[in-house]
């Protein structure tokens, strides 16, 4: 059954079309076919909670409609990455919900 | 930046958000935007701007296409599409709007 998850990073939303199958490896590679951002500096995010790479969709639990949080590296040296920066609105209905 | 088979909707607040073509022409004024014969920006690049239309709208505009898209011809029992009564009016006029 083909679901799609919302991803964002700061002022942008990507709606991607998933199997439940997929490694978040495979979500990170189809963030790149859109950003040009390779997917080894990506991290993403559910629930504040940083997702493995090797994992499927099924086994972290992300389901139809889910939102994960997109964030950069931003310094290869120092291995820095970005905060989680997603839009408060969605909180704020999430929060309502 | 814009790929053929992706479309960027942009809201008031300048959020982008990005999804299928296949998903966005759901709506029938953004494919007839999308396919109009002529070299619109929007054609072009992909890219619409709804200055009317603000983010939690827009977000829960396009999580219809996509709720749409994957429960036409769907046997399955259909589950509700949620909308908060507080964004109802609005979402109203913008799936108006969107011709949705």
């Amino acid at each position: 059954m083909s679901m799609y998850v919302r991803v964002k990073r700061q002022k942008q939303i990507f709606f991607l079309h998933v199997e439940p199958s997929e490694t978040v490896l495979e979500i990170k590679q189809k963030v790149q076919a859109l950003t040009e951002k390779p997917a080894d500096d990506q991290r993403l995010f559910l629930d504040g909670l940083n997702l493995d790479d090797a994992k499927t969709l099924a086994e972290v639990k992300v389901e139809n409609d889910a939102v994960l949080a997109l964030a950069y590296k931003i310094d290869e040296e120092a291995g820095t990455w970005e905060e989680i920066d997603i839009h408060t609105i969605d909180t704020v209905d999430e929060a309502k919900a | 930046m814009g790929k053929p088979e992706t479309v960027r909707l942009v809201s008031k607040e300048g959020f982008e958000f990005v999804i299928d073509y296949k998903a966005a022409c759901v709506s029938n004024t953004i494919k007839n935007m999308l396919s109009s014969q002529g070299n619109f920006t929007e054609t072009e690049l992909g890219e619409i701007k709804f200055p009317e239309i603000s983010t939690p709208i827009l977000e829960k505009v396009c999580q219809y296409f996509y709720y749409k898209l994957r429960y036409t011809h769907c046997p399955d029992v259909i589950p509700e599409f949620k909308i908060e009564p507080d964004i109802a009016l609005q979402l109203l006029m913008a799936s108006n709007f969107l011709d949705t």
